[in-house]
């Protein structure tokens, strides 16, 4: 809990600890003693509301990492990215981006991590695809770019060469 | 009075049912609605997709992530992207939900909020605030909920304390009436009759799915409910026939099962508007 919640009105706080609620059942407790069963409401709705916008975004990803390791790893990445990524943008298809950035985030600082090394350059090629058929900007020489990169990261080539950022 | 460029009856427009929908025509549905969250920087041929509905409906904007009751600060630049986009599509009428969807970031879905005196101040003060940059008012909409946090005030109280303080606009969604009665025991009708009939811009009606005896869920994702009905009738009664709106989001039928919802909120209003002819006749 951030400090500037102590000095925050108690509606503030109760609203805080309800969304912390939702985002991570197992490290909160039900101070307000709510029914189970309509807290689990909540949470399974915006779980399963979050894991479809990646799903559907990284669908390629989500299929390695499953074969690899199980489904139970994905959704594991994906509470992850739901508890600890703070998403800004109001933009349900920019939920993506925020996935990229939380994934590039956690690569960085977990050097035992058990994602394969191309993860972040196969999420963001997946990410240009999306795009391409929404945005108002020509994505297309983007992919080239980032379809080379795939190509080199298969001789385990850092991303850091990439010097690309989104 | 309400906002007199729409009337009648209107359908959600979704981009998986753009080309089904290409083939309604003004006979079919009087007015269109979004949420701009879904549709603000996107080109390419959905952008354009969208351009021509624009031009051949009236639209209303119903947004998702104001969060207009949440602890993080009020996003002044995206309700700047949502006039500007308004401007562009010359659309007239924004609605939101009293409620909030991120605390400390985006959370993508709706959260009830405490209702108390403080919160009333709280959220009012940032309702006038988005009315202050579009330069207009907003409609804020009663939303459904399967746990009531702590709090000194009961729903309609809140509500139409909210209405007053921060002087704005209201969107009733007669099933989440509906299903928040079942869900926290109150009674529906009369939680209608007590709304202010002057601040009501229009109405939503939707299928919700039966959880269990006391517990309702608003999925969107089926047909609308005969006690559902009933309370739109009463809201007519109440308030006079208001331009209404069939949400549909998930679980999607053939376009001519919509219609027929459709056709059901026209014949409504059609009725509401003979009773009340034959009364001052």
């Amino acid at each position: 809990m951030p400090d500037t919640a102590i000095d925050s009105p108690e509606f503030i706080q109760t609203q805080k600890q309800f969304a912390q609620s939702i985002r991570d059942p197992l490290s909160s407790s039900n101070d307000a003693q709510f029914e189970e069963r309509r807290l689990k409401i909540y949470r399974e709705l915006f779980f399963n509301n979050v894991e479809g916008f990646v799903s559907s975004a990284f669908p390629v990803l989500k299929e390695i990492l499953v074969d690899q390791h199980d489904e139970s790893f994905w959704l594991d990445l994906v509470r992850q990215f739901f508890v600890q990524h703070q998403c800004e943008t109001p933009y349900f298809l920019e939920i993506s981006e925020e996935f990229l950035q939380f994934l590039q985030a956690l690569m960085e600082s977990e050097s035992d991590s058990q994602l394969p090394a191309y993860s972040w350059q196969l999420a963001h090629w997946e990410w240009m695809e999306l795009h391409a058929d929404v945005a108002c900007t020509n994505f297309h020489a983007h992919i080239d770019v980032i379809e080379r990169a795939i190509t080199e990261c298969e001789v385990d080539v850092g991303r850091d060469r990439l010097g690309m950022r989104l | 009075m309400t906002n007199s460029h729409i009337s009648g009856a209107g359908l959600g427009l979704r981009r998986g049912m753009l080309d089904e929908m290409a083939q309604l025509t003004r006979n079919d549905v009087d007015f269109l609605e979004v949420a701009p969250e879904n549709w603000i920087g996107v080109g390419g041929r959905y952008g354009k997709a969208f351009s021509e509905f624009a031009e051949r409906f009236p639209f209303v904007f119903h947004g998702l992530s104001l969060s207009i009751g949440s602890p993080d600060p009020l996003d002044e630049a995206f309700v700047r992207q949502v006039k500007d986009f308004m401007k562009q599509h010359n659309v007239l009428l924004y609605s939101e939900h009293l409620s909030y969807c991120s605390a400390d970031g985006h959370m993508y879905d709706l959260m009830p909020l405490s209702f108390t005196e403080e919160t009333v101040q709280y959220v009012s003060q940032r309702i006038r605030r988005v009315q202050d940059i579009l330069e207009q008012p907003i409609a804020m909409e009663n939303v459904s909920s399967y746990v009531t946090l702590p709090g000194s005030m009961n729903e309609l109280s809140f509500m139409q304390a909210v209405l007053e303080e921060a002087d704005c606009r209201m969107l009733l969604d007669v099933n989440n009436v509906y299903v928040n009665s079942i869900n926290h025991g109150f009674d529906p009708e009369a939680y209608i009759r007590a709304l202010p009939s002057d601040r009501i811009d229009y109405i939503h009606i939707a299928g919700h799915f039966d959880e269990a005896p006391d517990l309702l869920v608003d999925t969107h994702g089926a047909e609308v409910k005969n006690e559902v009905w009933r309370l739109l009738e009463i809201a007519y009664k109440q308030h006079g026939v208001l331009p209404t709106l069939l949400e549909r989001d998930f679980n999607f039928p053939e376009l001519s099962e919509l219609q027929r919802e459709v056709n059901q909120i026209k014949r409504c209003q059609q009725a509401q508007e003979s009773n009340s002819e034959s009364i001052y006749a």
